[in-house]
């Protein structure tokens, strides 16, 4: 089976749980331990589809305040971006759309997912109104957690690169 | 009457008797079975005080022992060392299994705590090497000292007057020859491995291009410089040298003592690598092409004098 390299990059606000994601992810675990993130951590993980692997190497970038802190070279060259917010915190994602303005500034037309984390901190009556505050479509809503959905978000992703319109 | 009537009593007299002979003969056998069972529980009540009143001796002698440290000492000592004896003989077979298997999960989940712990040994064994290597260094220098005015060393005048190389830079290099340890060619921006050679394969090389070109970023962000890059790295008595091509740039790691010429030596071999194998167009990035690039790079730099 063909195997391919591709760049993704996670980002978000700082302590939504970037981190987090990408320990399950790609470690199966998920660290309770919040640690903020310096500058960029890079993991590789394998995504194996029907047709194709796809081997992405995942630069969880900043932690930062706002996304204009991040280096701008850490963007280039990356084929796909997830960015996090936390569900159950609104200051995360009150930024949403300058965040995305500026990601789609940097980055033309590769795919963009958009994670709310945190689902396991809100009961579904919270969590329910809590979407409804969110401004803009989120594709997920996660828990690096319990595991929900982080393992369709990831493989979403590797479909996305390959070009599959289907995504799920 | 009266005579009558005694002798008739008599006779009743004597059937009674008879009488009472006949009916009571079977009681009487059995009082008398009755009364021998009596006989012989009371032998066997007797046997059984004299048993207890034994006992009761052996249980304050054992109370007595049990109080008494010195005593219940020599009665257990025997006992405890015979069973420490065969445990000594025998601990493989009976806890050999246990005491291997908590070992292994005690160090799994105390690494921290274990390295910490080795940390001073393995500082001295390194210091110790540290030394040894330093001694054969020394050795070799004086060597190229023993040699002076030899034909050798007239050589090596003559080289030094021709390249402009010190003798001492020559001694150097002699004493500790370079060696390409590692090359990665990585894709410019992304970071990703476009190809990779390493005498020794020992960490992933995914994780370390991506890493290498997230430090370069970082340097031209933080001094904001455009076109300056990086161009080497020195780790220990390692020396990284990073040459910048058009869409893709190279590590090399090498090992040893280098020169001034060292980065132009292999900026011409990777300029002529990059120009035969790796295509002008690099949309993206398989196994097919990694596969293809590491092969190219391990025929040129498997053998490759880097000064």
């Amino acid at each position: 089976m063909r195997t391919i390299t591709k760049k993704v990059i996670l980002t978000g606000s700082f302590a939504v749980g970037k981190t987090s994601l990408i320990s399950r992810f790609v470690y199966q675990k998920f660290s309770a331990t919040y640690k903020t993130t310096l500058g960029v951590r890079i993991d590789r993980k394998t995504v194996e589809l029907p047709e194709i692997t796809i081997n992405m190497l995942i630069w969880d970038i900043g932690g930062e305040q706002t996304q204009l802190r991040v280096p701008e070279t850490y963007y280039l060259g990356s084929s796909g971006v997830i960015y996090v917010y936390d569900i159950s915190r609104p200051s995360s994602f009150s930024q949403i759309h300058d965040d995305l303005a500026y990601l789609k500034s940097k980055l033309h037309d590769i795919p963009l997912v958009i994670v709310g984390n945190k689902t396991d901190l809100l009961d579904p009556v919270t969590l329910e109104e809590a979407k409804q505050l969110v401004p803009v479509n989120t594709h997920f809503f996660t828990s690096a957690k319990d595991g929900t959905n982080v393992e369709s978000l990831f493989i979403y992703l590797a479909k996305q690169l390959v070009n599959d319109p289907s995504g799920i | 009457m009266n005579n009558q009537s005694q002798q008739h009593t008599l006779v009743e007299k004597y059937l009674m008797e008879k009488l009472q002979s006949i009916i009571l003969q079977e009681d009487r056998r059995q009082i008398q079975d009755i009364s021998g069972s009596l006989q012989n529980l009371k032998v066997d009540i007797d046997a059984l005080n004299h048993e207890f009143a034994k006992m009761q001796g052996g249980v304050s002698m054992l109370v007595d022992n049990l109080n008494n440290p010195e005593k219940l000492d020599a009665r257990v000592s025997p006992l405890v060392n015979m069973r420490i004896q065969q445990l000594k003989k025998n601990f493989y077979q009976e806890f050999g299994y246990e005491v291997k298997e908590t070992v292994k999960e005690e160090l799994e989940s105390s690494k921290d705590e274990f390295i910490e712990v080795l940390y001073p040994i393995i500082g001295k064994l390194v210091q110790r090497y540290v030394r040894y290597q330093f001694d054969i260094f020394l050795e070799n220098a004086q060597k190229g000292i023993g040699n002076t005015f030899s034909v050798k060393w007239w050589k090596q005048i003559f080289h030094t007057l021709l390249t402009g190389e010190s003798m001492t830079e020559r001694s150097v290099k002699a004493a500790m020859p370079a060696q390409v340890e590692e090359v990665f060619v990585i894709q410019s921006f992304s970071g990703l491995l476009i190809g990779y050679y390493s005498r020794s394969n020992t960490a992933d090389p995914d994780l370390i291009a991506a890493m290498l070109t997230a430090i370069q970023n970082f340097v031209s962000d933080a001094f904001k410089s455009e076109s300056g890059n990086l161009q080497t790295i020195d780790h220990e008595n390692q020396r990284i040298y990073l040459h910048n091509f058009y869409k893709h740039y190279t590590a090399t790691v090498i090992s040893g003592a280098t020169d001034a010429a060292t980065a132009e030596k292999l900026n011409l071999a990777l300029s002529d690598f990059s120009s035969q194998h790796i295509p002008a167009a690099l949309t993206e990035i398989d196994d097919s092409l990694f596969n293809g690039v590491s092969r190219h790079l391990r025929e040129i730099f498997e053998d490759f004098d880097p000064t």
